[in-house]
């Protein structure tokens, strides 16, 4: 008896630092697991907040609206340039208006577009045509490391590659990698723009106060607009070129037929050197894109009675005059087309 | 590739994947290469520089081990004439034929100087300075010169402190460079602590009051108590983004298993101009102090002679910052407050009695903190003439204009978070001032809490930062130089 009781005793003193050691591990390992998940918590509840950034709450609209629309045969994706493009479809083709689904989605550049393209694909959904449109000024987006929330959110994972193939072609490709990575470990990351402008703003003072603070004659207030500009020529198009390039082939799985619609900016709708040069640049490289694919359609709509600067709200979207010139452009356009549910 | 950018963090996935999994000479030679892309990064072109200059001090420096007599000293000279001539032609070469061509044209001499746009490779500064000591160290015979082109390339060009420092010593960090082949990776997870301090100093706090520092780039429309606010800001936008760097630096070269130096020690909470220099940047007046002060003489010689080191030392260190005469003038008058406290603790021996005092600390410390900052308006000012507009506004020759600015203020809607951030400041210097210890010492403080606090602090630092990023981060101010 007295053996076993020194044996467990000594079994206790061996066995101790051991256990010891394993209770630390373990209440490690428990203090990090509540602290990832109190930040999971703290990521979530602001991503989810009304105000959590425009771009995170666009983000299920689209998807929803394809939902809703089960009948639907033909499809519209990209940014806000393309909202006016569903009706001018409706009116081009004569179809019920149910039979076009508007998927475009507030500041979807081209890989959120590949990326909405493969979620569509993955929930079983096909449509006969995919209309999809590019700008100029999509070549000269800077945040698209942020941008990648969009493409965290909706692309399936088996489509992965899709995406490492588009950022490889960038000056950095680390920095879309970085970016992507961020996304993933934050549902914020992406979506900090609010974060930027209203809550820092607020409590540290605004990063643009235009010096006045300090000035004894501050210079006139002016009223502070974003500018939408891209000097196309410089922009780094291979990688912008490699973006739309897989977004088209994505859009060739959700679609039998692929329309690309080139749309004007307004730098480029001047009749100056540089403007035309930057335009028949534009168009040749686009054309060459999809000469390469086949079922991809260019509808240039860089036409003459849409290059006028006046008919802009911004740097890149048309104003309500524009509007209805680049829908009756656009119907024109596209009435050419022969459309298999017509025949 | 800064620190700061998404990037940056693809980047340490890879690399510490990468260190983990390889053993041995693997591990040093990732390493190396590692270092390669993220300098390579900037430009690809300044990489063939810095492998150059780890080529030519590898070299030299065994063939001055060799060497006897006059020989040793030319060789020297070599590694010497070639570090300095590097520095020279890319940071000062434009500089100094500018300056050339003013002042023949204020002597009534028609030049047409020629316009040389030589781009600066970025950290070319520290990394010198670095190859510098390690060739005068095998001289001075304090240190056998390194066999190993692997090792000793690695202790030039290992990342985290290859751009901004801290300039460490060969016989510091050459040891452990070593044994990054040779001994297993032990990571210190303080460098977690470290990095994440780091992120919020620069990221939260100097890229937030950044925008106040612009006034001194226009001191002649500002109000001077505006100035003085701007002044503050810049203090400590330059102190939360170099020793924010440094933290990261140090934070970095942890998880790899490498101890660097603390480059900061609650700079604002010095008394006087040693103190401070003891402080700020500690691995640059560290060098200056072993390369440059003591070769011209020291303290040895006489009061005057010593008074003229000092001067010359401190000259030669604001040049060090960059290639612009507000940079010197900066240099001389930290100089000048070295040679004139110097001076006054000779004269009067009882002024230092006084400042052991306990209440006269805080007095003292705080006054000092307000001549650093007469300091930072000539650092910041972009021009000999900004500066002259500053330092008159600054010494109150118009008055504060407090009131009116306070008024103006309101006005734009910009008073709360001007008062906020004049918070923070006060905070920040109390901070120091109560807590004068380096980064490391304070993040080896923070380890000894327990578990669960300690995690939240670290991650909460780190979710502060990633969430107020910048879209376009600026870079860090002494990248520059």
């Amino acid at each position: 008896m007295s053996g076993s009781a020194e044996a467990a005793s000594a079994g206790q003193a061996v066995s101790g630092p051991a256990s010891r050691g394993r209770s630390v591990r373990y209440r490690q390992a428990a203090a990090l697991l509540l602290t990832l998940a109190l930040f999971g918590w703290l990521d979530r509840a602001i991503g989810r907040h009304e105000d959590g950034g425009p771009y995170r709450q666009e983000i299920p609209r689209p998807i929803r609206a394809v939902r809703r629309a089960p009948e639907a045969r033909h499809i519209v994706l990209g940014c806000s340039t393309s909202k006016w493009f569903a009706p001018a479809l409706v009116a081009g083709w004569g179809l019920p208006a149910g039979q076009v689904v508007d998927a475009h989605m507030s500041d979807c550049l081209q890989t959120c577009t590949l990326a909405e393209a493969r979620a569509l694909q993955s929930v079983g959904r096909h449509f006969e045509t995919a209309t999809f449109g590019v700008n100029l000024f999509e070549y000269c987006e800077e945040y698209r490391e942020r941008r990648s929330m969009q493409e965290v959110d909706l692309l399936p994972l088996s489509y992965t590659l899709d995406l490492a193939r588009v950022y490889l072609h960038s000056e950095d490709p680390l920095r879309y990698a970085g970016g992507w990575l961020l996304n993933h470990a934050s549902v914020v990351y992406g979506n900090t723009m609010w974060l930027q402008r209203h809550a820092r703003k607020s409590w540290f003072g605004s990063e643009g106060l235009h010096n006045a603070w300090f000035e004894r004659v501050p210079p006139p207030p002016r009223k502070r607009r974003e500018v939408l500009g891209c000097d196309y020529v410089a922009a780094d198009r291979d990688f912008g070129l490699a973006a739309t390039r897989g977004a088209l082939r994505a859009l060739r799985s959700l679609a039998d037929r692929v329309q690309l619609v080139l749309l004007p900016d307004r730098d480029y709708a001047s009749d100056s050197e540089a403007a035309r040069r930057g335009r028949e640049l534009f168009t040749a490289e686009h054309r060459a894109l999809s000469a390469q694919m086949k079922r991809v359609q260019v509808i240039d709509l860089l036409q003459p009675q849409l290059l006028d600067p006046k008919l802009f709200r911004d740097g890149a979207h048309f104003n309500r005059d524009g509007v209805r010139r680049a829908t009756s452009a656009l119907s024109e356009s596209v009435r050419e087309l022969p459309l298999a549910s017509r025949r | 590739m800064s620190f700061t950018t998404s990037a940056f963090f693809a980047f340490c996935i890879v690399l510490f994947s990468g260190y983990a999994l390889l053993r041995g000479r693997a591990r040093s030679l990732f390493l190396l290469l590692a270092s390669a892309v993220f300098y390579g990064s900037w430009d690809i072109r300044f990489l063939a520089l810095l492998v150059g200059s780890v080529f030519v001090d590898f070299f030299v420096a065994l063939a001055v081990a060799r060497a006897e007599g006059a020989r040793r000293k030319r060789l020297l000279l070599i590694s010497i004439s070639f570090n300095l001539g590097v520095l020279a032609f890319f940071k000062y070469a434009g500089f100094f034929v500018e300056s050339a061509a003013a002042l023949l044209t204020r002597l009534g001499v028609t030049t047409s100087a020629p316009v040389l746009e030589i781009v600066l490779p970025v950290g070319i500064s520290f990394y010198t300075f670095q190859t510098l000591s390690y060739t005068v160290d095998v001289y001075r015979k304090r240190l056998p010169p390194s066999r190993d082109l692997l090792d000793f390339a690695l202790y030039v060009m290992f990342f985290p402190q290859l751009v901004a420092g801290p300039i460490e010593r060969a016989e510091r960090l050459l040891p452990q460079m070593q044994a990054v082949s040779r001994e297993p990776w032990r990571p210190d997870l303080t460098g977690l602590g470290l990095i994440a301090l780091g992120l919020f100093k620069k990221i939260v706090l100097a890229d937030g009051v950044r925008s106040y520092a612009v006034a001194l780039s226009a001191p002649d429309r500002a109000y001077p108590a505006a100035l003085w606010f701007a002044t503050y800001a810049f203090a400590f936008q330059i102190y939360w983004d170099f020793s924010g760097y440094s933290d990261i630096a140090v934070g970095l070269a942890r998880l790899l298993g490498v101890d660097l130096m603390s480059n900061f020690r609650a700079p604002y909470a010095a008394t006087g101009p040693s103190d401070f220099w003891r402080r700020w940047h500690i691995s640059l007046s560290e060098w200056l102090r072993d390369y440059l002060y003591i070769p011209l003489g020291g303290n040895r010689g006489g009061e005057l002679r010593t008074q003229r080191n000092l001067f010359l030392t401190m000259l030669l260190g604001g040049l060090w910052h960059g290639a612009a005469w507000h940079f010197v003038l900066w240099g001389a008058f930290h100089g000048l407050l070295l040679v004139v406290a110097r001076a006054l603790a000779r004269r009067w021996p009882r002024t230092l009695q006084l400042a052991e005092r306990r209440w006269f600390r805080p007095v003292q410390s705080l006054a000092f903190f307000h001549v650093t900052c007469l300091g930072w308006a000539l650092f910041r000012a972009p021009t000999l003439d900004a500066c002259v507009q500053a330092w008159h506004k600054l010494l109150l020759f118009e008055g504060l204009q407090l009131r009116a600015w306070l008024g103006h203020l309101a006005t734009l809607k910009e008073l709360r978070p001007a008062a906020l951030w004049f918070g923070v400041f006060v905070l920040a210097w109390l901070f120091q001032y109560l807590q004068p210890r380096s980064s490391k010492e304070l993040v080896a403080q923070l380890w000894r809490w327990p578990l669960l606090p300690r995690a939240l602090a670290v991650a909460s630092l780190a979710y502060l930062a990633m969430l107020l990023a910048p879209l376009s981060p600026p870079a860090f101010i002494y990248f520059q130089f």
